[in-house]
């Protein structure tokens, strides 16, 4: 194949080349850069460029893994009798579905690695069914949790210990903050899970502004943003962790769910602001009703 | 914590994975698991999506490893470069664009940004040279290749979080992965691009 590493490449191939690396290409493109690439080497210069990019930085701040993730993936590997197939050629250029990865003599994808074990439950669970139940009776879906029932089990996770953090509103003057602000906030950091509990803020239209959460932590570099002073030792000068947008309706106290759109390492302070419908990716904290900080003092 | 580990210094491993060998596919496992988990968890905010799209990948590359011609790259970019494909078709495939996962990129940290001594940094000397590299770009350029590659903010995203037009974004970010490419050129010619049709 031509290798596209060690020449100079038109600025339009550079530029489809850039964009298919990055997720970003447009409609349209494809054919165009099939044409100009016809064995892929310049898109895959590129990809390999992201790549060591995106390396590097994963290599110089890691993200802790989960326990029992290595383990899962230890035991997707095939069995010693299933044979490797390279017959498969798959498709490594970025498309919306690259299809199927589980196939038998494949290493197994989540999903596959737990279907026969699904398999054998349901048949366990039918057997048990046959003898102990004299009279038959169809199996009950599991109900699906509310928020308000996910926030309860949360906090009944961590009834005896204290690693959930747990913060009482503090609202400020802003005209959205309609009577006594009641409610708190729930973070469990070990699981990125938390929840907000709200009564006291303007009921919203959607569709002129809404409410959004945003999580500051304390992993995060400050001094970004110094026009928000030097409260709490500067944290509020950092660009936070957008935690969701979120709405308020008529029927009292709500239970909303946090959505933090990264990881949160250590969240330390968190804000509800008002913005346009949708949210925004910057906000410019000229609305902020409601904070959630460290009790003072 | 866990360690990211840079396959640099290590014997390749898939010429043996793509026979077949369990064991070999254990060791890879171990060696890149770090890695792979690291570059989703910042682009996927859900636990459980992150999860199982580690266990995709690495079963993408199982299926993947003939493909791998040790003379031409090394094996951690051929790790990471399907690790991003995943993950960018993962972002799509759940309806979300890049912007949306990371709505604060600009936030996030800026590894290389000016007042920070990467010889100081605990990571590969690889990591070190690509930051060195990085470093050396045009401070714009530099911001919208990290928020676009480490953090996937879309063109748009980019133009929004930072204020610039549109245009300007996506002219600094094809630029910009260019440079590296050259600069990174000496290198990547020896090490860097594992792929093989």
């Amino acid at each position: 194949m031509s290798d596209h590493r060690n020449r100079e490449l038109s600025d339009r191939l550079v530029d489809l080349s850039a964009d298919f690396a990055l997720g970003m290409q447009e409609q349209g493109d494809q054919r165009e850069l099939d044409r100009l690439d016809p064995d892929e080497s310049a898109r895959e210069a590129f990809e390999a460029v992201a790549a060591e990019l995106d390396m590097a930085y994963a290599e110089t701040d890691p993200v802790e893994m989960p326990a029992g993730l290595e383990e899962r993936l230890f035991a997707a590997i095939p069995s010693p009798g299933a044979q490797h197939s390279q017959q498969s050629q798959p498709d490594l250029r970025l498309t919306s579905d690259q299809g199927d990865i589980s196939g038998s003599p494949q290493m197994q994808s989540p999903r596959a690695a737990w279907f026969p074990w699904l398999i054998a439950a349901a048949s366990l669970t039918i057997t048990a069914g046959v003898l102990l139940q004299p009279t038959p009776q169809a199996p009950q879906p599991a109900p699906e949790l509310t928020v308000a029932e996910k926030r309860d089990a949360l906090l009944q996770t961590h009834a005896n210990d204290e690693d959930l953090l747990r913060y009482a509103w503090t609202p400020t003057g802003d005209p959205a903050v309609v009577g006594e602000v009641t409610g708190e906030l729930i973070w469990d950091e070990a699981n990125d899970e938390g929840y907000m509990t709200i009564g006291g803020l303007e009921v919203n239209d959607p569709t002129e502004f809404q409410y959004q959460l945003w999580i500051f932590d304390a992993t995060r570099p400050l001094g970004e943003l110094p026009q928000h002073g030097d409260a709490f030792g500067g944290l509020l000068t950092q660009r936070p962790i957008d935690g969701g947008v979120f709405d308020i309706n008529d029927e009292g106290e709500v239970v909303i769910p946090i959505d933090p759109k990264l990881l949160v390492k250590q969240g330390v302070a968190f804000a509800v602001t008002i913005e346009p419908p949708g949210g925004v990716v910057v906000s410019d904290r000229s609305r902020v009703p409601l904070l959630a900080i460290p009790p003072q003092g | 914590m866990s360690q990211v580990i840079s396959g640099n210094d290590h014997t390749p491993l898939l010429t043996e994975v793509a026979n077949g060998d369990q064991e070999a596919m254990r060791t890879l496992i171990k060696r890149y698991s770090g890695l792979v988990w690291s570059l989703v968890r910042r682009k996927i905010s859900s636990q459980n999506d992150a999860e199982d799209l580690v266990q995709e990948i690495f079963a993408d590359i199982w299926k993947s490893a003939h493909r791998y011609d040790p003379s031409i790259g090394s094996e951690d970019t051929f790790v990471a470069m399907i690790t991003r494909r995943r993950i960018i078709d993962q972002i799509r495939r759940i309806g979300r664009s890049p912007s949306q996962v990371t709505l604060d990129a600009p936030n996030a940290r800026m590894a290389c940004s000016e007042n920070e001594d990467i010889e100081r940094f605990d990571t590969t000397p690889n990591a070190k040279r690509v930051m060195r590299v990085l470093r050396s770009l045009r401070p714009e350029r530099r911001q919208t290749i990290e928020l676009a590659v480490v953090h996937g903010l879309s063109h748009s995203q980019i133009a929004e979080s930072t204020g610039m037009p549109l245009g300007t974004v996506k002219a600094h970010l094809r630029r910009g992965l260019d440079e590296v490419r050259t600069l990174l050129n000496p290198q990547l010619s020896a090490d860097s691009k594992g792929v093989t049709q």
